[in-house]
């Protein structure tokens, strides 16, 4: 385990650079995918990706201390038993301190909304170009996971044992299932599929829903082979698996309504053929 | 006469704000001593600096971005433009370079300095 790194003089969490490099290459990707687009420049792009990077950190963020609203509201009503700055390290460094995925998924996808909604800088085009470079991302997440040993699979005989968790000693020794380098495999896997619909023009404005699809199934499977207890468990279901039920019925509706609408309103564009006659293109 | 030269002109402004703030958070955590809590202190202080350059390299990239666009439709030059989105763009990765490796040590010298007053 390789839980932080020195750059430039500094120590850092390894997830952080990971995650940096996941940024990195899931926006040039992104940009290589729209470019082509009328009135996507450079700077869109860099505006887009900075403002999402910055949902993403808090939504995952804030799903993260949901998961620990009982902690919080004891830690509050216990206030008195700490000072205030070991109140504070409570708080942010441990109850606020980590991330979940659907939180920095869904906080992306607000401010990419708010972006493309409210700013000039926001083209319909990222919305698909989002739902390509999330798994893309989601890939370098994962694998900087691995390295930090924030999260670990259940104990098997399928995978490796590893050393020097300083984050969770008593995983050490185990031997365990790789399940982060799995499911980075799987998101992989995803990023293909959506790359290449992409590409081929399949599915134009829905890859979102195409995503919420795929993955749901994948990490609600991927869960049961999770071993930390970190993350909250309801109904026997932990948090990220009733998220990705929630997701993956939301895709079902919005496909099932679309498909239940009427033709003339779902006219995507009209355009005009070579008679000067206005031609509507449907769903 | 340039319309969009002020605007870039902001972006620069606040890109090199952000480029500079941190140098001053990590100047004060070489010139903190050996005491605990005066340690303690200047972290805080240095995260709040580190969220100021963060937040403000950030309003620079949009502000320089906003004015390139802006130049590009009206036939101007954007090199200050583009100086000042290189510039925030630097500022805001080096201020989150500086804020995640001083929360890491902030979370262990908060709680030190919380065992040791307890």
């Amino acid at each position: 385990m390789y839980p932080i790194v020195e750059v430039f003089g500094h120590e850092i969490g390894t997830y952080v650079i990971f995650a940096a490099i996941g940024v990195l290459v899931s926006a040039l990707v992104g940009y290589f995918l729209i470019r082509k687009n009328d009135g996507v420049v450079i700077d869109d792009m860099i505006v887009a990706t900075v403002l999402t990077v910055v949902g993403v950190v808090i939504g995952g963020h804030v799903v993260y201390g949901v998961t620990n609203a009982s902690n919080i509201i004891r830690l509050f009503q216990n206030m008195g038993n700490y000072t205030f700055f070991g109140f504070l390290e409570i708080l942010f460094g441990v109850y606020l301190g980590g991330m979940v995925f659907y939180g920095g998924l869904l906080g992306g996808l607000f401010s990419l909304f708010l972006v493309c909604n409210h700013s000039q800088f926001g083209h319909p085009a990222m919305y698909d170009m989002y739902a390509v470079c999330i798994p893309l991302f989601h890939v370098f997440g994962r694998i900087g996971c691995f390295f930090a040993g924030c999260c670990y699979g259940i104990e098997s005989k399928v995978g490796f044992t590893v050393y020097g968790n300083t984050v969770n000693p008593s995983i050490n020794g185990v031997n365990r299932f790789p399940v982060q380098l799995v499911e980075a495999l799987c998101n992989l896997l995803i990023f293909i599929l959506l790359f290449v619909l992409h590409r081929k023009g399949k599915f134009k404005n829905r890859l979102l829903v195409v995503y919420f699809f795929v993955y749901p199934v994948v990490r609600f499977i991927l869960e049961f082979f999770r071993g930390d207890e970190i993350r909250g468990f309801l109904f026997g279901l932990s948090t990220s698996q009733i998220i990705s039920i929630l997701l993956f019925v939301f895709a079902l509706v919005y496909t099932v309504r679309l498909t239940l609408l009427p033709p003339h309103i779902r006219i995507k564009s009209e355009k005009q053929d070579s008679d000067g006659k206005v031609v509507s293109e449907r769903e | 006469m340039e319309t969009t030269k002020s605007q870039q002109i902001q972006g620069l402004i606040f890109g090199g704000i952000s480029l500079v703030l941190p140098n001053i958070s990590t100047a004060i955590s070489r010139a903190t001593g050996n005491n605990a809590k005066a340690a303690v202190g200047a972290i805080v202080a240095i995260i709040v600096i580190c969220i100021a350059a963060l937040v403000l390299g950030i309003i620079g990239i949009i502000k320089s971005a906003g004015a390139r666009k802006a130049a590009t439709a009206a036939g101007e030059k954007k090199v200050i433009g583009t100086v000042g989105l290189i510039v925030s763009i630097v500022g805001t990765v080096y201020a989150a370079i500086i804020f995640f490796a001083i929360g890491v040590v902030a979370c262990i010298a908060c709680a030190a300095v919380g065992a040791a007053v307890r």
